[in-house]
This record gives C-alpha cells, sequence and structure tokens, in this order.
C-alpha cells in the first residue's frame, strides 16, 4: 500500500479537516459539559476538539460497531411470504484523533467482523465509509498498559488507518499516510515531505512515552498459565469478594463484540425490525439455553472476561483481546484489574516477583 | 459473502414424534439448490420472534431445496414454528458449522450413541453410513431416552434393529408399555461393555444432553477407546451462526463456526461445560 509523510502545522490540519467536513461527518475527542470528560461525539466546530485526551470512557470503535443498530427490516407480503430489507447505506465520516489502543481495538474488531466468508455486512458497510486518523498520545494515562500488550504507545502495523499523526510540538505533525484514499485528500495541502530528522524525532518521544508508563504485565507465558488455571481462586475470591456483574467492563472494552438481537414489530404486524445492541458475557443470561446455564456462577463469567481477554483470543484471532487502554479497571465501581488477577496467578506459579508489582 | 444473508422457506409437511417435538421438512422457496452435511444447523426464524440453532435431521437431497428440522416445542421460536400450517414460511440462514466427521468413518467402527433430541443430528449421519455401509465396519448405535413416549424416530428405530447392517440398543430409565422396539432400562452407559468394536479403531460420535455425554466419553476413554476419535456436538445459546455474536463461544470456540461437532480432547480442555 502507497505510504507517505508530511509535516502539517496546526492550523493546517484544522483548516483540512473543516474541508473534510464538507464531505464527511466529523467526529472526535470532545470535552463534553459539566464534568463529563472528554468523548468520542460529532464535532461541528474543529475548536470543539480536544487533543490532549488520555481515556475517554467509550471508544471511537461505537462508530464502527454501534452500540446499538438495525440488521434488517422485514415485511411480511399479501401472499404469505417474506421481504427482507437490509441495511443499504451509512453516512460517510472520518474518526479523528484516535490513539493507538483504539486503533489496534479496531484492528482486532476488523479481526472478528471481517473474517474472509464470513464478513459482517453493517461492520463492512460502516468501515468502507470512514477515514480513520489516528493522533498518536503525548502523555501516558495511570491506567495504561498499552506498551505491555504491544498496541502502543505508537501504532506499528501498516494497517488498518488511513492516517496516523505524531505531535513534534511546534514544528506541527508528523502524519504518515497509508492507502490512496489519504494522499489524494492530503494533496490539496502541498505539505513539506517529512526528512529523517521529524522522525528520529519521533522516535525519541517513543522512548520517552514508554518511561511514562506505570503499568505493566509481562505477556510472556501469560496464555498457557491462565488457561492452566482456569480453576484458580483468584477467580473465585475477586468474584465473591468484589464483582457485581453490573457489566460495566464488557460495555467499555474496544474490543467486546457481543451481541444481542431484538425484533420489534409494528402494532398491524407487517413490518419487523430486527435489531442488534451489545450484549456481555458478565450476564447471566448469556450462556443460558433451555434446560441448562453454562456460566451460572459470577467467578466463571469474570473467569471468561479476563481469559478470553488474555488467553482464548490468542488461538482465536492470533492476537490479545486486550490493547491495554485500562478502560475496564478505569470503570469498575470496585476497581476490579485484570492485570492484578493474571498477577496473582503468576505469582503462585512462580513466575513473577511480588516486591516487582506495579 | 455478507451476513446475516436470509432466504425463505416454506413448511410442506409434519410428522409428528413425541408429544412436544415434530419432524418439519421445508422447502426453500427461491428454488436454488441447498447443500449441508450430518451434524450442521440452520438458524430458522419467524419476524419477531428472533432465530433458533436447529439441527438438519435429515440428508440432503440434492437440487431439491429440501431439508427436515426436528424440533422440540419449548421457546419462542420452537412454538411458534409448532403452530404454523403447511405451506407457511419460515427465515432460513445457514447451513452453518461443522458437522460429524464423515471421512473418518472410512475403514473403522463407529459408534453412534444418541441421549433424546440427541438423535436428531446423529440421524443423517447414520443414513450416510447405512446408504455407503461397505465403507465402514460395524456399526452400532445406542440410543437412550426418559420412556418410550419420548423416543424420537419410531419408525427408523423399528427398521434399524431388524437390520443386519447395524446393531442396536434401545433403552430407557423407565419401561412404561410395551412395544415392538426391544427396549432395556438403564442409562446408555450401563449398555456400553462389551460392544463389538475394536477401540483403537472406532470412531465414535455422540450427541445428548451434556452430563450424559461427560459420562459417555469418560466410559469410552476408559475402556481404551482413542480419545481423538471420540465426537460430542454442543449445544449453545446462538444468535448470528457466523462467528461475530459471541454467545456460544467455549474457550477458543466458536461452537457455530469450530463446531458444533467437536473432538472430545479439543473441547473439554476448556473450562464452563460439563464434560
Amino acid at each position: 500500500m502507497q505510504e507517505q509523510a508530511f509535516i502539517i502545522e496546526k492550523d493546517q490540519l484544522f483548516s483540512w479537516l473543516e474541508k473534510l467536513q464538507q464531505e464527511f461527518l466529523l467526529i472526535g475527542p470532545k470535552k463534553q459539559e459539566e464534568g463529563g470528560g472528554v468523548a468520542f461525539l460529532p464535532i461541528k466546530s474543529v475548536q470543539e476538539l480536544d487533543l490532549n485526551y488520555t481515556l475517554t470512557m467509550m471508544g471511537p470503535q461505537i462508530y464502527l460497531y454501534p452500540p446499538e443498530e438495525t440488521i434488517c427490516t422485514v415485511w411480511r407480503k399479501d401472499d404469505g411470504g417474506f421481504e427482507v430489507r437490509m441495511r443499504e447505506e451509512v453516512p460517510r465520516q472520518v474518526l479523528f484523533a484516535v490513539r493507538s489502543c483504539d486503533l489496534q481495538a479496531i484492528l482486532v474488531l476488523d479481526k472478528v467482523f471481517l473474517r474472509p466468508g464470513l464478513e459482517d455486512r453493517n461492520y463492512r458497510l460502516w468501515r468502507e465509509n470512514t477515514l480513520l486518523i489516528g493522533l498518536h498520545c503525548s502523555s501516558i494515562h495511570p491506567q495504561c498498559f498499552c506498551a505491555s500488550m504491544g498496541s502502543g504507545p505508537f501504532f506499528e502495523p501498516r494497517q488498518g488507518y488511513d492516517l496516523l499523526l505524531t505531535d513534534l510540538g511546534q514544528i506541527g505533525y508528523l502524519a504518515e499516510t497509508l492507502g490512496e484514499r489519504a494522499s489524494s485528500l492530503l494533496a490539496a495541502l502541498k505539505a513539506q515531505p517529512a526528512t529523517q530528522t521529524h522522525f528520529d524525532q519521533k522516535r525519541q518521544i517513543g522512548h520517552y512515552l514508554l518511561t511514562q508508563f506505570q503499568k505493566s504485565i509481562d505477556t510472556t507465558h501469560l496464555v498457557e498459565v491462565l488457561l492452566k488455571n482456569q480453576d484458580h481462586p483468584v477467580w473465585s475470591q475477586t468474584a465473591d469478594q468484589r464483582c457485581l456483574s453490573c457489566t460495566n467492563c464488557t460495555k467499555v472494552c474496544p474490543t467486546c463484540f457481543c451481541y444481542n438481537t431484538k425484533d420489534t414489530v409494528s402494532f398491524d404486524l407487517v413490518r419487523c425490525e430486527r435489531t442488534r445492541y451489545k450484549d456481555s458475557c458478565q450476564e447471566l443470561h448469556f450462556a443460558q439455553v433451555h434446560g441448562a446455564n453454562f456460566r451460572s456462577t459470577r467467578s466463571s463469567r469474570l473467569r471468561q472476561f479476563v481469559t478470553h481477554k488474555l488467553a482464548t483470543w490468542v488461538e482465536q484471532f492470533g492476537c490479545f483481546g486486550c490493547v491495554g487502554c485500562g478502560r475496564c479497571m478505569s470503570w469498575c465501581p470496585t476497581g476490579i484489574d485484570l492485570t492484578q488477577m493474571a498477577k496473582e496467578i503468576m505469582v503462585s506459579e512462580g513466575l513473577y516477583d511480588r516486591r516487582r508489582q506495579t | 459473502m455478507d451476513n446475516p444473508h436470509y432466504r425463505v422457506a416454506c413448511l410442506l409437511d409434519v410428522q409428528p414424534e413425541t408429544e412436544d417435538t415434530s419432524s418439519y421438512l421445508f422447502v426453500l422457496e427461491d428454488g436454488g439448490d441447498f447443500q449441508f452435511s450430518p451434524g450442521q444447523f440452520n438458524m430458522l426464524g419467524l419476524p419477531g420472534t428472533e432465530e433458533a440453532a436447529i439441527s438438519f435431521s435429515s440428508l440432503a437431497a440434492a437440487g431439491s431445496g429440501r431439508f427436515t428440522h426436528t424440533i422440540r416445542r419449548v421457546g419462542n421460536v420452537t412454538r411458534l414454528i409448532g403452530e404454523l400450517e403447511i405451506g407457511q414460511r419460515v427465515m432460513v440462514r445457514g447451513p452453518f458449522g461443522r458437522g460429524w466427521p464423515i471421512e473418518q468413518a472410512v475403514g473403522c467402527d463407529v459408534l453412534l450413541v444418541a441421549g433424546g433430541l440427541g438423535l436428531a443430528p446423529l440421524r443423517p449421519f447414520l443414513l450416510y453410513m447405512l446408504e455407503n455401509r461397505g465403507q465402514i465396519r460395524n456399526l452400532v448405535l445406542i440410543f437412550g431416552a426418559r420412556t418410550l413416549d419420548d423416543m424420537i424416530f419410531q419408525i427408523d428405530l423399528a427398521r434399524w434393529q431388524e437390520q443386519d447392517e447395524i446393531s442396536t440398543i434401545y433403552c430407557v430409565d423407565h419401561l412404561t408399555r410395551e412395544s415392538n422396539l426391544r427396549l432395556r432400562t438403564g442409562l446408555v452407559t450401563r449398555f456400553m461393555d462389551g460392544l463389538d468394536l475394536d477401540p483403537r479403531n472406532t470412531l465414535a460420535c455422540i450427541c445428548g444432553p451434556e452430563i450424559m455425554m461427560r459420562f459417555v466419553a469418560r466410559n469410552l476413554a476408559l475402556q481404551g477407546y482413542r480419545q481423538d476419535r471420540i465426537y460430542l456436538s454442543m449445544e449453545r445459546r446462538m444468535r448470528c451462526g457466523t462467528a461475530h455474536c459471541g454467545h456460544c463461544q467455549i474457550g477458543a470456540k466458536f461452537v457455530c463456526q469450530d463446531g458444533p461437532v467437536f473432538s472430545y480432547p479439543d473441547i473439554a480442555r476448556f473450562a464452563d461445560t460439563a464434560l
């Protein structure tokens, strides 16, 4: 794929975004009113953008995989048959200033929803109509551990995004493009090509950021150790003492993909709208079938979340399901931290020195 | 192909099996072909009730677009299907999943163990084996149900027990009345010793309640049957059939795509099963 690199001054970038707004819906980080924190929201004026944010509650992937959306509409025909109408189009949008962890989360969702032969129609539509622009972090939130999960602080894979920005301070942004769409959209800017000096600066910022992490986890033996310890006491202890089954962890996790479906029928029974909405493995109903529930205990549901993100995901998709964003522990009402549970298991396996624990 | 992909099928015939279970023969309305293999399943639904995962109980008939599902009326979708009249329609997606490992049966003894409605996904496999009887060695079916009145496919059962190509053992928990079926009393595991099978060269296929599959698989393993040649069909909640909705996951496996048929060691290594 075509790759180019430019230096874009900050004012230049904003006026470029304003031009994009004529064609695309702009979604970016915006400070909410009354202390609501920063969230990815539709942006009217580029002045609303807050580019210094570290962590949003919901990741930007909610604009590619909405928490609730229509799958299809079914009409009962007079002859007793059904006519199924699928979703035909979605708005064109720009997802702007997406952090490395969230870019990685979108790559993970791509693996789930765009499996060859098993593409999900809605996700494919959203993804094709979205311009994805990343912006690397310039500071590290205390809950972040993307460096441990291999998903940050800088985004390394050359796939999935259109444009990747690194803030080089007064010089402006180092803008790395991927693919023709970004190159042609940037062409109008006539920006200066980036030089080796700029890439050296980027590398220095990366080195600095790596020293700022307060949280880490050693993933060397993580998968086999977790799978070997499915009966470890940490599951029931944590679940019984602290887990409320509130589902916050799965709601804020940017890679959680599970959904449930719901049919809404018109009063005359002619029209049925089938929607899907994000479901949670922490809900009691999640693994219920007629006559059995395969995860009826809270500890089995907590174990499912942690071992899925940190272990079984690797066999399923070839990557971790955890991108190290720190959202699940940040929005857990009792502060349950999946890295702490994993570390406790590693300690009992003699793989982790308690004194080193951070 | 984009998912979900819906087709419409018309109900052609209903055969009552037990008080709450019937076999429903459908044909696709678009006139297209419908190929599927034993052990695979469809997502069947009606507008307003979402969908349920139901395995095929018939063999695919090439070019006909026809398929049969044997359904117990216990949930929203299955109860509504039970109220359909001949000629009425359902929405269909499928076929999904990996079925029984037919190719592994060649040159082997084949043991089928079914409990209750678990005979439904095994029926097309058994029919295939009978059609291709020369490819396998001994063929044994052990089928257990609570009572005679809970036994599905009784016409098939009567035929099979008279056929030389297959040995049958039918058992019930409670013997309530006499019939033309030769019934024994007890759980299936009681009748698994001394079968005319070579444990080192037997393909065993099990379908039934998970707790039954646990005891059957362990019994076979203790008898020296090769564990990697014991296959089970798993049942989980499903919403999509395409490994997206996440409900059917067991460890690293999506039951809808990686299964529903798994080799015993491949699925028993994960938590949250009764195996």
